[in-house]
């Protein structure tokens, strides 16, 4: 593998990664390029695939084919529809779904390390403004784009002050607070903690669901969790057909019930 | 002729950010495609400790 050490490239900025990257693909040559689901992977793998003239297909759950004609599944319609996307050529990029793959694990083989310097004078420092924006993402509990425990809650929680039960479990397990669109429409919740089609999407190790119905388009931005937990009132909550566990009953003792029990 | 799959892999204060290990993951399945090896690609600076969780992470060239 390759690392490309400099002190432009601390923190990630769109300029300067772009330029690293793209000396790694020119010394490297390789068939396909596969960025991760992650911000920054979105905002190079487009922009690196222009540099190339080469196809991209963002978003891949799975990935197949052969060389010169790879094969991409991503889902399309909100998730309710997968479609293979041939892309052809000698150079193919590729980015990920978040979560759409499991974590690796250590083999017992170590690959090389070799460095490659690249000149990074030219580029700017300029990365997204949008990352230390709005601040109050950074705020507070653990992050929603880097934390294992993630409690939402949606408008089953009846009103916005009845959150605070949602905030109490979550930092007893260390996790971060989300929202149903439902709730950030009514104007409970700021929108960077929104989950779905219209907000983050997110696969943590453990997503509890609270008082959340689970539409369709909540749920293709947290499906990808590992652990799925459900608390609702209505045993026919579309929630429950994605959940690993379900708890039919009150929020409203349920909630403080394991907060307890967990202390 | 181009050979092999090429993961861009990220760090974050020094420490390997998850979504790379799925990207290994994601990488394996593409060279399973289209032969050749995998390798990747770290870009940033003080990175030697997420450099070698990477390395231990999947036989890469």
């Amino acid at each position: 593998m390759i690392a490309v050490e400099h002190e432009r490239l601390a923190g990630f900025a769109t300029d300067s990664w772009a330029a690293a990257v793209e000396a790694a693909i020119r010394s490297l040559d390789p068939a396909v390029v596969i960025f991760a689901g992650t911000t920054s992977g979105r905002d190079l793998a487009p922009r690196l695939a222009a540099r190339f003239g080469a196809p991209l297909v963002a978003n891949a759950i799975a990935i197949a084919g052969t060389a010169g004609a790879i094969v991409a599944t991503r889902p399309v319609l909100g998730g309710r529809v997968q479609s293979d996307v041939t892309a052809t050529g000698d150079l193919v990029f590729l980015s990920i779904g978040p979560g759409a793959y499991e974590k690796a694990t250590a083999t017992g083989a170590t690959a090389s390390v070799t460095s490659l310097d690249v000149d990074l004078s030219r580029t700017c420092r300029i990365g997204f403004a949008y990352w230390a924006w709005p601040p109050a993402d950074s705020g507070g509990g653990a992050s929603l784009a880097n934390t294992d425990v993630v409690v939402a809650g949606g408008r089953g929680l009846k009103e916005a002050a009845n959150f605070a039960l949602v905030e109490e479990l979550a930092s007893k397990l260390g996790g971060a607070v989300a929202a149903s669109r439902a709730v950030v429409d009514a104007g409970w919740r700021p929108h960077h903690e929104q989950i779905g089609q219209t907000g983050k999407t997110v696969a943590p190790k453990l997503y509890i669901a609270v008082g959340i119905s689970g539409a369709v388009q909540h749920n293709v931005g947290m499906q990808g969790s590992e652990l799925i937990v459900a608390i609702n009132r209505d045993p026919d909550a579309p929630i429950f057909k994605i959940a690993s566990f379900g708890i039919v009953g009150d929020l409203f003792e349920v909630l403080p019930e394991l907060t307890r029990q967990l202390s | 002729m181009s050979n092999g799959t090429l993961i861009v892999a990220e760090s974050h204060d020094g420490k390997l950010r998850p979504a790379s290990l799925e990207l290994v993951t994601a990488g394996l399945a593409a060279k399973q495609a289209v032969g050749g090896s995998l390798n990747a690609c770290l870009p940033g600076a003080g990175i030697a400790a997420a450099a070698s969780e990477l390395a231990d992470s999947a036989s890469m060239a």
